[in-house]
């Protein structure tokens, strides 16, 4: 796909090369198993979220005392919380949240860092040196470190969560769409933009960037994974969703109380975690495997 | 209120263990013996009887738990180490400065004052043999105890209470503004020490009876910060590693020494074991002889477990719903009342307390003779709710961020039900979870907050109930509520002595309270939730609820 050269008519309709180039990619991720698996998580992940209120056979919040700390049963299949709350309830709920703060943030830390890397790569020079640098810098700390810092000055909210996370990966991406548009920078088809006189910002928009798609979706794809895990995080440290939203994260820090008494409390919401990252981790690492012709080349 | 109370307390007391009685640990004074078997929990004062009636059921109920041996009044063994898992590190070690509750149970066995709180809450002289008030309350004379000695081997005379005194009248201490009533201290001969009053002030003698006024030696009472601490308590200071552990050792020469009273104890260890799930943890296994800061959702736990004392001293504090009555939408009375009817009091305490706790009307500790019987916590009423709501012209609610310390789960546990309450009527309360060090400079000093959750430690004597958080001059004064009628009426009690003529005022001070809705919304009272081996015996537990005499305590191995 890298290698590919395109017109500029080519990119509106899709052309016989475009087809080609779909029907192998397909057919590559429906060959890769970790794909494949992957992305039916996601997809199945992605649908609970969609119904969860549907799905969901208990209302959220209602707290009842007499049915507190229930085993899991027929009526609960998760058992219950401190509260009385159905955990299933919860569990399918706080779907929204995670796959909300994963996506929103890596959304958002595309959006900046894929413009912020491809400019440094294709620009070079002072401008990548600056931009760089400053990216360096914010990855120099701790994602989750850096992300509580950001929260303790924006206040513990969950839209603060997605704004600390999406400025925490931002360098990541930037690095990776940097090293992509690096690799882009010398190839003919912008030599021959520029030979056609086409200026700077069309050049990396309309031609550099869309090639630089595929290592910044593989990055996107693992770091939703990360993000996840650091709303998680942030959430049990009491930084980041708040009571009583059914944050997976933050269930997991009022189950840990009841570790002896309760386990279902924590067990449940855990496992929903490491199966949201686990997705997401095979789904990134699947793409990478699919698109980058030099993994092809292994095999 | 009683009949809640006894409802919720007599519905926990099933499998609550034992709450034996408690016997005065500190009496030499022939009259103060009798104060021997007041139960320990209920410790109401005027003879009211309902607390002591709680304290009985459950001690029949809880019989099969553990041995109810009254060993305490019986003597114990010498010797032996205590290993004690202890809930918060131990902070500062001067006694006059330090505020934590953590702090003041390990100095409550180190220091002792010159007049002593007794489990029915009757102040006796302790470091003096007797006491005499004058006629207009304006003139209190102690003749001093002879031949009790410091931990440093020097007698104790007044010089050394005067200059403990001073120290706290000259400087910046926590009890420095009780000083505002006092014309002169005197010590006229070494065991004779006169506090002279400006007027009649019925606190200050309570006060007294805190580590705020703990006696120290002349020398330590020059220093601006005592950092190693001598006193006249029956166990001293050896070591602490700060977050670590803390130990103290026997005093070998307590001037109250006994063997029916103690000290026995040879040294007690206490390690610092912030998390309750690990000190539990480690407790069951068997490290420590005993743990304090039981979780109430672990109760159960406890009391299931072989060979292990589950002990409960009721009331150790007070938790309260803190509602700014300066800002949107809390200066709105009709809106507080419209969150109060929103509230069912009795499902917030049993959810964060699993029924180890009691609800409350008033600020005055339960049983006492300050609480007004006839005020109780309003019911839960959505009707009158959203009457109060139309009142107030937010018909629809109203949203307000409701900061929860994040540090007490009990008080997360509540906030959910009572957000969740109120959200039936359209009241949004948004929780926010904030550190302890955010709650005091945010919600504290800074009075930024539209509600919130905290407690009191300490009520037993009425002027921090009703003056020091409700009073617009109060040290602990944030909620905003200013009524001065109120002011008035407790204003007024602190300069009264006689017990129904200042229960009157308080009684009617909380139905000011209450009719007016207070910033404070009082929500339950709490207990001290303690653990210890069945090796360890004698009463666990001080007379103010909150803090640990180990004097009487021994260990039988």
């Amino acid at each position: 796909m890298a290698t590919e050269q395109e017109t500029e008519r080519g990119r509106f309709t899709i052309t016989q090369s475009q087809r080609d180039r779909i029907a192998r990619f397909v057919r590559k991720f429906r060959s890769n198993t970790k794909a494949m698996l992957g992305f039916s998580i996601v997809v199945l992940l992605v649908l609970v979220a969609i119904f969860a209120p549907i799905i969901a056979p208990y209302p959220i919040d209602a707290t009842n005392i007499e049915d507190r700390s229930q085993a899991p049963s027929v009526e609960h299949p998760f058992g219950t919380d401190d509260l009385g709350r159905d955990i299933f309830s919860r569990v399918v709920m706080g779907s929204r949240i995670s796959l909300y703060v994963g996506f929103g943030a890596i959304s958002g830390a595309l959006a900046v860092g894929a413009v912020v890397g491809v400019v440094a790569g294709y620009a070079g020079g002072l401008t990548d040196e600056i931009l760089m640098r400053v990216m360096d810098a914010a990855m120099a700390f701790p994602p989750v470190l850096l992300a509580l810092t950001l929260l303790v000055v924006l206040g513990p909210e969950l839209s603060n969560v997605v704004i600390a996370l999406a400025f925490v990966y931002t360098p990541y991406i930037a690095r990776v769409s940097r090293s992509a548009a690096l690799a882009e920078r010398n190839e003919a088809y912008v030599e021959a933009a520029v030979a056609r006189g086409e200026s700077d910002s069309r050049i990396v928009f309309s031609e550099v960037f869309p090639n630089c798609m595929a290592p910044m979706l593989v990055q996107g794809s693992l770091n939703v994974s990360f993000a996840i895990l650091a709303e998680a995080s942030l959430s049990f440290l009491g930084l980041g969703a708040q009571p009583p939203r059914p944050s997976w994260g933050l269930m997991i820090n009022t189950g840990r109380g009841f570790m002896e008494t309760a386990p279902w409390m924590l067990l449940f919401p855990a496992l929903a975690i490491g199966i949201a990252v686990v997705g997401f981790n095979m789904l990134g690492d699947g793409l990478r495997d699919v698109l980058d012709p030099k993994v092809e080349a292994i095999e | 209120m009683q009949e809640n109370g006894k409802g919720s307390d007599s519905s926990d007391s099933t499998g609550d263990g034992t709450r034996r009685s408690r016997f005065d640990r500190r009496t030499f004074l022939g009259a103060a013996a009798t104060t021997g078997a007041v139960a320990l929990a209920g410790c109401t004062g005027g003879g009211s009887d309902d607390g002591t009636t709680e304290d009985s059921g459950s001690t029949d109920e809880g019989g099969d738990t553990e041995n109810t041996d009254t060993t305490a009044a019986s003597g114990g063994k010498q010797g032996g180490t205590l290993q004690w898992g202890g809930a918060v590190p131990v902070q500062g070690l001067d006694p006059h400065i330090d505020t934590s509750a953590a702090s003041k149970r390990v100095l409550e066995n180190i220091y002792e004052e010159v007049v002593a709180l007794q489990d029915d809450y009757s102040i006796q002289p302790h470091l003096a043999e007797s006491m005499e008030q004058s006629d207009d309350n304006t003139l209190l004379t102690f003749n001093l105890r002879q031949g009790v000695t410091f931990h440093n081997g020097k007698e104790m005379t007044s010089e050394d209470v005067l200059a403990s005194y001073e120290r706290v009248q000259n400087g910046d201490y926590l009890a420095t503004g009780f000083f505002d009533y006092v014309e002169e201290l005197r010590a006229p001969d070494d065991y004779t020490f006169e506090v002279q009053l400006t007027e009649p002030f019925a606190p200050f003698l309570a006060k007294m009876a805190t580590a705020e006024l703990s006696v120290m030696p002349a020398e330590n009472a020059e220093k601006d910060m005592v950092e190693e601490p001598i006193g006249t308590g029956p166990y001293v200071f050896e070591s602490r590693e700060i977050e670590t552990s803390f130990t103290m050792s026997r005093n070998e020469d307590y001037w109250g020494a006994s063997d029916e009273d103690g000290p026995f104890i040879d040294t007690i260890v206490k390690s610092e074991v912030p998390d309750p799930s690990v000190r539990l943890q480690s407790f069951l296994a068997g490290e420590y002889d005993f743990i304090n800061g039981i979780a109430p959702k672990d109760v159960s736990r406890v009391e299931q477990a072989p060979d292990v004392r589950f002990e409960k001293q009721f009331p150790k504090s007070l938790v309260y719903l803190g509602l700014n009555c300066d800002v949107a939408p809390f200066d709105n009375k009709d809106a507080r009342l419209a969150l109060d009817y929103t509230i069912d009091k009795e499902k917030v305490a049993e959810a964060a307390l699993y029924g180890t706790g009691q609800t409350t009307a008033s600020p005055a500790t339960p049983g006492s003779p300050w609480v007004n019987p006839d005020i109780e916590p309003r019911p839960r009423d959505l009707d009158k709710a959203q009457e109060h709501l139309d009142a107030a012209g937010m018909s629809d609610g109203f949203t307000a961020t409701f900061k929860i310390p994040q540090s007490y789960p009990t008080q997360v546990q509540a906030a959910e039900v009572i957000a969740a309450d109120a959200a039936e009527v359209g009241i949004n309360l948004e929780i926010q979870q904030i550190t302890w060090s955010t709650w005091l400079s945010d919600v504290y000093s800074n009075r930024d907050f539209q509600a919130t959750t905290s407690s009191y430690l300490a009520l037993w004597y009425p002027d921090v109930s009703f003056y020091k958080f409700l009073h617009p001059n109060g040290a602990f004064f944030f909620t905003n509520w200013v009524n001065e009628d109120y002011n008035a009426l407790v204003e007024e009690a602190r300069t009264i002595y006689d017990e129904q003529e200042r229960a009157d005022l308080y009684h009617q001070a909380t139905e000011i309270l209450h009719e007016e809705r207070a910033g404070h919304l009082f929500l339950w009272w709490q207990p001290s939730l303690y653990g210890a081996a069945s090796q360890y015996k004698g009463d666990i537990g001080a007379p103010d609820g909150s803090t640990l005499q180990f004097g009487d305590n021994w260990l039988d191995r």
